[in-house]
Order: structure tokens, then sequence, then C-alpha cells
């Protein structure tokens, strides 16, 4: 989804980043299958937002050899004591959105609850830390988060616990961050199936069709996805219905963004 | 779904190896991706434990699982376990969610050399936001209750359900990165000279830098707390080491679950690879939303999915809009795969694949039909 995104602005002519802040290599893959994007990529680890952090923040009177002992600590604190964790790979994001050469930046956020500690990290830690450079940091970055220029998009799919998972994580979102949602995306959305073939379903079951068992599972997936993206209507949010084209999901995020919302 | 094996027995083992397993085990670890239904899946064996074997059973989730609470009848998960009515004359079925804030107070509250040590602990601020905010303290808690519960006489068969952990494994780190905290350099410099008021000099350089970073008030909470965690460093380790004792011992066994998706097989393949060089063995894999279009083959002992039907049996749907959706799935099943168990088989189990919500116990039950 965040390769679909970039990858679209990137053709409008924008400038524009990518960030997997899961560290986790995933974004890279799907782009080195995609080709020349014209976007750039950048993967976050504690580390590497740790030196930027520290160096570009802090201005700490610290050489690079200074530097490296301590990030083991760093690393090591922030293993032991999550948050800081978030709070850097937030901080680092914040930095290139005030700093970088970027028209568009797409973070391709942690899932579920921990993308709350992401965007909550800067709001915890003025909890926990009143005064000093550190609450001065987390200031701007809360700023940032809460601009009109930073929002959410939320995946989810059309399937009872995913749409309940997303009703509880807006309400976290509305509650501990200050940063505005503004779609939901509605990923691998079932073919729609229209009532002649629904009724060919109960057909292929009387005769004892070997394809029937598929069919009425076809069915099924379909009606209960038509349920669970009414439910997801009752949010309040603009939904964008991505089509469920295993082979190629990038292409049908594309279709999708092209269409107008539902 | 699967053809008849060899022996007449189906391919995988079947339900019949899932009764085997729950004939005898003590601890059921449920671990797998995001998503797949571990906590469904977990709630099921633990009632095909009661209701068939008749062992008293408990089942621990992780969140509120709300349609899963009304499937069993339950009005609400507590951390208190809510008995379920099973209908057997010798089973018995509970299940609790672990309150992760409440267990870590009571766990402090245990370890705690002294009330003063514990109540100071529970009042700081930097113990309150880890333990209340952050979802990695709760991959311990989740192990520390699986221990409280199996030392109890009231219960035959404990069945966990996993956190979602950013990484599946950094569950299984838990206990051991509990050991190496409190055993850790940093902490000894920390609370070195806390005691006297005075820092020791190795110290120094980190808190010069903390307090340029973080300002005093904090460092003073920071301190403080590591201090006060380190009051319970005995005992919080010969616990951690009693959990990572528990994770090994012959008796756990670690019920992986996956589904056909190639990127959750993928994962689960990894943890499964990550169990195994920790020694750990996964004894059963339940294949959760197997659909019809598969079914599942043994060759040379390793269990594969492959389609059940093709073009051929497409070929009798006539609406264009229910060939294309029937089409997708037979499409999927030419992708599908399962992680491989290893070189000893292991049981391989399907939960056929409904779209329908679970809606009371019957349906529970049916997930893993009588053989």
């Amino acid at each position: 989804m965040t390769a679909a995104l970039a990858a679209r602005s990137a053709a409008a002519g924008r400038r524009v980043l990518a960030v997997d802040a899961l560290g986790s290599g995933g974004l890279d893959q799907l782009v080195d299958g995609l080709g020349p994007q014209g976007y750039e990529t950048l993967r976050l680890t504690t580390r590497a937002s740790l030196d930027e952090y520290l160096k570009i923040y802090l201005r700490l009177p610290l050489g690079p050899s200074r530097l490296g002992p301590l990030a083991a600590i760093f690393d090591y604190v922030s293993a032991a004591a999550p948050g800081v964790r978030e709070l850097l790979v937030i901080g680092k994001i914040g930095w290139e959105v005030r700093n970088g050469p970027w028209d568009e930046i797409v973070v391709d956020a942690p899932a579920t609850g921990h993308v709350v500690e992401l965007l909550g990290a800067p709001r915890s830690m003025a909890e926990l830390i009143p005064t000093g450079p550190l609450a001065e940091q987390t200031a701007w970055l809360r700023d940032v988060l809460a601009a009109t220029t930073t929002s959410l998009t939320l995946v989810t799919l059309p399937e009872e616990l995913p749409v309940t998972e997303t009703g509880e994580l807006l309400d976290r979102i509305r509650t501990e961050t200050s940063t505005g949602v503004d779609r939901l995306i509605v990923n691998r959305t079932p073919a729609p199936i229209t009532a002649a073939g629904l009724a060919e379903i109960d057909r292929l079951v009387a005769a004892g069709d070997p394809i029937a068992p598929v069919a009425t599972l076809a069915g099924a997936r379909f009606a209960a996805a038509e349920a669970q993206t009414e439910r997801l209507r009752r949010l309040g949010l603009p939904l964008l219905p991505v089509d469920d084209r295993p082979e190629d999901p990038v292409a049908a995020v594309l279709d999708a963004l092209d269409r107008p919302d539902r | 779904m699967s053809e008849p094996g060899t022996e007449g027995q189906p391919i995988g083992g079947g339900v019949a190896a899932i009764d085997r397993m729950l004939a005898d085990a003590e601890v059921v670890v449920m671990s797998g991706p995001g998503g797949v239904g571990k906590t469904t899946i977990g709630a099921a064996l633990g009632l095909r434990a009661a209701q068939v074997h008749g062992r008293r059973v408990v089942v621990v989730t992780v969140d509120p699982a709300r349609r899963l609470a009304e499937a069993l009848g339950v009005a609400r998960l507590t951390e208190e376990p809510v008995l379920v009515p099973v209908g057997s004359d010798e089973g018995r079925l509970w299940v609790l969610m672990v309150d992760m804030a409440k267990s870590w107070d009571e766990l402090v509250s245990r370890h705690a050399p002294t009330d003063g040590v514990a109540s100071q602990l529970l009042a700081n601020r930097l113990y309150r936001t880890l333990t209340r905010r952050f979802v990695q303290s709760h991959d311990y808690i989740a192990l520390d209750h699986l221990l409280l519960l199996a030392e109890q006489d009231r219960y035959d068969l404990v069945i966990v359900d996993t956190p979602p952990s950013r990484h599946a494994l950094d569950l299984f780190d838990a206990p051991g990165r509990m050991i190496e905290f409190f055993e850790s350099r940093l902490l000894r410099w920390l609370t070195a000279g806390a005691g006297s008021g005075l820092t020791t000099l190795a110290a120094k350089p980190f808190l010069l830098v903390a307090e340029r970073l973080l300002g005093d008030d904090f460092l003073t909470q920071i301190t403080e707390f590591f201090t006060l965690f380190s009051r319970l460093r005995p005992a919080f380790v010969a616990r951690a080491r009693a959990v990572e004792a528990r994770l090994s011992d012959p008796s756990t066994t670690y019920a992986v679950v996956t589904t056909t998706d190639p990127l959750v097989a993928g994962g689960c393949q990894d943890l499964i690879d990550e169990l195994q060089r920790r020694g750990l063995q996964p004894g059963l894999l339940v294949a959760n939303r197997f659909p019809p279009s598969l079914r599942l083959t043994d060759v040379d002992g390793v269990v594969t999915p492959v389609p059940a039907v093709g073009q051929t049996e497409l070929s009798s749907v006539t609406d264009p809009t229910l060939a294309e959706a029937v089409g997708r799935l037979v499409d999927r099943a030419g992708d599908a795969t399962l992680p491989s168990t290893g070189a000893t088989a292991r049981p391989v189990v399907p939960v056929a694949w409904s779209a329908e919500d679970l809606a009371d116990l019957d349906g529970l039950a049916g997930l893993f039909p009588d053989p």
C-alpha cells in the first residue's frame, strides 16, 4: 500500500520519500520488484534513527567515536524501555518533514496498537519528561503530527475482526493522538456477485456439483464483505475498496485510487 | 478435505492427532502471525479437551475477543477465570483475559522485598508508562501468567494465546531479556551509587548525556525506577528462569496456527525455524481458513496443499460474476503453501474456511469435527 501510494505521487511529479518505519525491509522488497519509481525509500532501524536524532537535534558535543558506545547503550535501553524506539523513529520522520526536500512522505507504520504508540510517543514522553531539551523537541514533533498536512490512512480488510479492530484503533487515535485520519482503505475486497450469480450457487449445491463448496465460500465471502463494509461506512470516513487481486496488489491499489471514493 | 492416507488416517493426522495431543499436554502455547485466528483455535482446542477428554482447561487470552466471548456464552472476558458451560460431566473450561497493567502491579507486589519498595515502584511515573502504554511489556506478563496458572492444581491444561508482538519471537525472548536486564552493567551503573546519593564514576558520562537529553526531573524518576526495580532482582530473575524452564519443558506443546496464504505461511516458517533453533518443537500445525478449493497431499512425509478443483470444474459456473469470484479462489489455490514442520512428521490439521461468524459453542466445537 505504501509503495503504491508513493509510486502514484511520484508519477505525478512530486518528490516522495517512502519510509519503512518497521525497519523490516518489506518495502524494499516490493520496491525492488517495481523497478524505477522516482521516489526514495528510507528504512528506519533504532540505531540509524538514534544516530540522526542525537546528531541533528541535540547537537551533542560527541564525535562518532563517542557516539558508538553511547548508541550501544541506547540500543539496549530502547529494547528494555519501549517508547524510546518509537520516539526516535517518529523523531526522524518529523525531521524529514521539516528539513527534507520532500513534497510528500509516505510512512509504512506498524500494525494496530503499535501505531498509536508511535504517534503517541511524543505525548507519552512529554508526560514523562516535562522539562529539558528532549521535552522541547517533543513539543514541535507534536506540532508536526497534529498539522493538517499530516494524516493517517487506515488499511483494513472487510472481515469481522479487522473491522472491529479498525473501529477501536480509530477511537484510540482520536483520544490518544492529535493526528487526523483521512480515509479508510478496504483491502482485499472480494469481487461482487450479482443476484443471478448468488442464485446459481444454490443450483450448484442442489446438483452436487464439484465446484459447489468453492462457490458457496465465494458467496459467503461476498456477503460477509458487504456486511463488514457497511459497518466500516458507519465510521464516517471516506472508504476506498481495493479489489482482491493477490497477483498484483500494487496495481489493484492504483486502480482503486483512480476510482472516485465510494 | 483431505483424502485418506495409507493406513486410513487422514493426511496430516487429522483431529485424531489433535486428540492425542489434548489427552496429555499440560501447557499449549498458541503461536503464529497476527490475524490467523490463534485465539479462536486456542479456544476450540480448549473446548475439545474439556468436552471430549474430560480435562480441566483454562484458556488465557490477551485481547478482549468479544465475538469469542459471545460464542462461548460468556458475557465478557475478565481477569478472573469465567467458567464456560461446556455440558461435560468431568471436563471444565475456564477463560480469562490478562489485564496487563494489573498483572504487572501484582507481579511487582509479589516480588518486592518490602511493601515500601512495592508502593514506591507502583507510583513511579516511568514504571506506570512502561507497563501501561507499551505493548512490548506485555510479552513477559503473558508468560508469567502461564506459569502462574500451570502451577495451580485447579487446572490440568493451560492454553495460552500469545500477544501481538512486533515479531512473533519477541515473546520467547521475553524471559531472557528480563534476566539480561537485571544482570546488565547498565542497571548496575545506574543504581550503584544511588543508595548513598552519589553516582559512580562509571555511570557519570551516561548520566551527563542523559541529563542533557532528559532533564533533572526525569532523571530522578528514571534513577528511582531502576533503583527500586533492582531490589526485585533476585525474585524476578528466579521467576524469569522458571518461566524459561516451563517454555522448554516437554509437557509444553507449541501449536502453530497458519493459513495457506504464501505470506502468512512464510512468516510462520520463520517462527517454526526459530522455535526449532531454540530446541522447541511445534507439536501441531493448524492450517486455518483452509478453503474447499484445496486438499492436502503427503509426499514422502511432507504435507502440502494442492488444488482440489481446476478449470474443468470451474467451467460448470455460468454467471460471469460468480465465475470471476470462484475463479479467484481457484487461482489462489495454485499459490497455496504451508510451512514445513521439519524432519519428523508432525500433525498438520486443516480447519475449514467458513466466511460465517462463529455463533455458539457448537460452532466452535465444529472447527475440529470428530474423526
